[in-house]
């Protein structure tokens, strides 16, 4: 159906058929008026005519009847004069009439015959009568005429009777018409008032059906259409079968095409969420002014949250550094978004029992499709395992890894430092090194793990036989420093090797054998014995090899002497 | 009540001369008539040419007489009308055809002899005149 196949032309058709109705009804009503007005005329120029003529001919009769009776009652000569000029017009008046009636088709034939045979009636007794009656107004003795008096009175008496039915026929006739008319009229206005309104129920019908079939349908079918789309579907065989050639096939083509070009081009939403819900790394999103919108599973399980619980908060409950104010007031201009932009940055999550979990937070602002919304997308990756490593190797490599005390490394980081603090503050610092006597035949006769119990213990007692601020390293297999800081005289140093020394009296028990140790101290008083950490180093060194020298579990304080023999 | 009476002497006075007037004249037929009396109504009505018919069956013949005292006092006695009146009728008759005018004799002579030529006629003459050659009908 071309005719039809834009959606201008689907309403043109639609008006078009409206407008035939129109037309067709308006014809109707102009043949209705029209056969009205031929009847009017034919009434006005053939039955009013004829009517008020018959009546005006019986008039005229009866007229002239009255001016003969006159003269024939009262002699009176010029009454029958007068009477005898009244019938050339009533003779005119009686053509008139038969040429009118020839006029009208629809009259019996015998009507103008009828009046055919009136005129020739009227004709033979106007002649009589105008013989007749004057002769005997002017006193002629009536007995003589008689016979033609009766005559003369029996036609007169036919005349009038013929006329005064002529007269009443066509003043019925007239009425009638006019009556007819009437009925006719009303009887139009019927037929009308039906054929309208059946018209326009028709014509309803016909637009209706036709703005159904060509638009209201196909329109409806690709409404369920996108609405299926909307649901999951991605087939639609109502507009697969549309005509192509149409407006609103194209529409129902064009939709297919979107579909199929959507379901290659896009994603669904269950494919991003399943893509989050499996992500490892926590995903939190933000509303412009920081309250958490989502949140993956991975960040429920991180932080021990249900979902509910964090959804609508501030994200500074989960965020511990959170830049800015804490309380979120109001949201936050693009600018504001750049102090919290990051990336891999080390930061830290608070979980729900209030531990503090190091992540790696990347943050970068929400593109939400084609709006401007505002917001902020938080990845966070766990580090704790990082962490822990670090610190191991931290550990490792500043610490001795048998008994957790400082290694050489950070004995002289250590001794560095406290040496220049004692510098500037003008006071002492004390080294010591605790070598423990024939550690290697303990460790040949007993084994190393015992060496190694007993290197643990040793460490233990000297950390407890130390301040607090004083450091005890391992730097060698049995070797041991401490640094005493802020020694006020050489003597504490020496209560300290003492306390030691002590120490090493109790036996150490190692899977059941008790281990008896010793160790030989040697001390060195910083700035007394040395300038430098270097020469402190050296002389303590030389002080213990002093007091080994000696035989063993005891101290020796360095002095320039024991320098000049050990040289 | 004086009213009535008065009223009473009036009638009576107005209806004397009629009664005189009738006694001058003598309604007659042909002797053949079995005809004896006839009422006054039945009289004006033959004479005006409404009853047509003897009660034998045969047809009325009018005769009339010629303008004289006879026909005026009858005139007036029976039709209660004016002889120009009663010549108006007739002539209306002829003129519209409901009626021949009837003959008139110029004497009460005449019209015993006609009335006793024509058995269905009827006539009126002089009550003075009248003989055996016709029969007069009683008026009731």
């Amino acid at each position: 159906m071309r005719l039809t196949n834009t959606i201008r032309k689907k309403i043109w058709l639609c008006v078009n058929v409206a407008f035939a109705g129109f037309i067709v009804a308006t014809g109707f009503a102009l043949y209705s008026n029209d056969q009205l007005k031929i009847h009017l005329i034919h009434i006005r120029d053939l039955d009013f005519c004829q009517a008020m003529r018959s009546n005006e001919l019986l008039n005229q009769f009866v007229v002239q009847k009255n001016l003969y009776k006159d003269s024939f009652l009262f002699g009176q000569p010029e009454a029958a004069d007068k009477a005898n000029g009244l019938s050339p017009k009533i003779l005119a008046s009686i053509k008139e009439i038969i040429a009118t009636s020839r006029i009208r088709p629809n009259l019996p034939p015998d009507r103008n015959e009828a009046l055919l045979a009136l005129e020739e009636n009227y004709r033979a007794y106007s002649g009589q009568a105008m013989a007749l009656y004057p002769v005997l107004a002017r006193g002629d003795d009536p007995d003589g005429h008689v016979a033609a008096l009766q005559q003369l009175a029996g036609s007169q008496n036919g005349i009038r009777n013929d006329l005064e039915y002529f007269a009443g026929f066509y003043r019925e006739s007239f009425r009638r018409n006019v009556t007819t008319l009437m009925d006719m009229t009303s009887r139009n206005n019927r037929l009308l008032t039906g054929f309208f309104i059946g018209l326009l129920v028709f014509m309803s019908l016909v637009v209706n059906w036709a703005a159904k079939r060509t638009l209201i349908n196909p329109l409806a079918q690709i409404k369920e259409a996108v609405r299926a789309f909307g649901r999951g579907q991605r087939r639609f065989p109502a507009l697969e079968v549309m005509d192509e050639g149409d407006d609103i096939g194209e529409l129902g083509a064009a939709i297919i095409t979107m579909t199929k070009d959507l379901v290659n081009t896009t994603v669904s939403k269950a494919y991003v969420e399943s893509i989050l819900h499996n992500m490892n790394d926590s995903l939190i999103v933000t509303s412009g002014d920081f309250l958490i919108r989502n949140v993956n599973r991975a960040t429920l399980d991180l932080l021990g949250y249900h979902q509910e619980e964090l959804v609508g908060r501030h994200i500074s409950m989960v965020l511990v550094e959170f830049p800015g104010t804490a309380s979120g007031s109001g949201s936050a201009d693009a600018l504001d978004f750049a102090a919290h932009l990051c990336r891999n940055a080390e930061k830290s999550f608070r979980t729900r029992d209030g531990r503090e979990i190091p992540v790696l937070l990347s943050t970068s602002r929400l593109q939400d499709g084609e709006s401007a919304t505002q917001g902020l997308v938080y990845v966070a990756k766990d580090i704790t395992e990082r962490k822990i490593a670090e610190r191991k190797l931290e550990q490792m490599a500043l610490y001795d890894f048998l008994t957790g005390l400082p290694n050489r490394l950070t004995f002289h980081d250590r001794l560095q430092h406290t040496l220049k603090q004692a510098n500037r503050e003008n006071h002492q610092a004390g080294l010591m090194f605790v070598d423990l006597d024939r550690f290697k035949a303990i460790n040949d006769t007993l084994g190393h793990a015992s060496g190694d119990a007993l290197l643990k213990a040793v460490a233990k007692s000297l950390s407890g036989c130390v301040r607090g601020g004083d450091t005890v390293a391992r730097i060698g297999g049995d070797e041991f420093a401490v640094i005493l800081d802020h020694l006020n005289q050489p003597r504490d140093a020496v209560n300290t090797a003492r306390r030691i020394l002590a120490a090493f009296t109790e036996p150490v028990t190692h899977e059941g054998k008790e281990i008896f140790a010793s160790a030989s101290i040697g001390i060195a008083i910083y700035p007394l014995d040395a300038q430098s950490a270097e020469d402190l180093l050296k002389n303590a060194d030389i002080a213990m090899y002093q007091a080994k020298q000696d035989g063993g579990n005891g101290y020796c304080l360095f002095s320039s002497e024991i320098r000049t023999i050990s040289m | 009540m004086v009213l009535l009476p008065n009223r009473l002497v009036l009638i009576f006075l107005l209806l004397l001369p009629a009664t005189v007037a009738a006694a001058d004249f003598a309604v007659v037929v042909n002797k053949e008539n079995q005809v004896a009396t006839l009422d006054r109504d039945e009289v004006k009505k033959i004479f005006l040419g409404r009853k047509t018919f003897w009660t034998d069956g045969q047809s009325i013949d009018l005769v009339l007489q010629a303008d004289g005292e006879v026909h005026r006092d009858f005139v007036r006695a029976i039709l209660h009308k004016s002889p120009r009146q009663f010549e108006m009728y007739w002539k209306l008759a002829l003129f519209s055809g409901t009626g021949i005018p009837p003959k008139q004799q110029p004497g009460d002579q005449a019209v015993k002899a006609a009335v006793a030529a024509n058995p269905k006629m009827i006539g009126y003459i002089d009550i003075r005149q009248l003989d055996a050659t016709v029969k007069k009908i009683e008026l009731k």
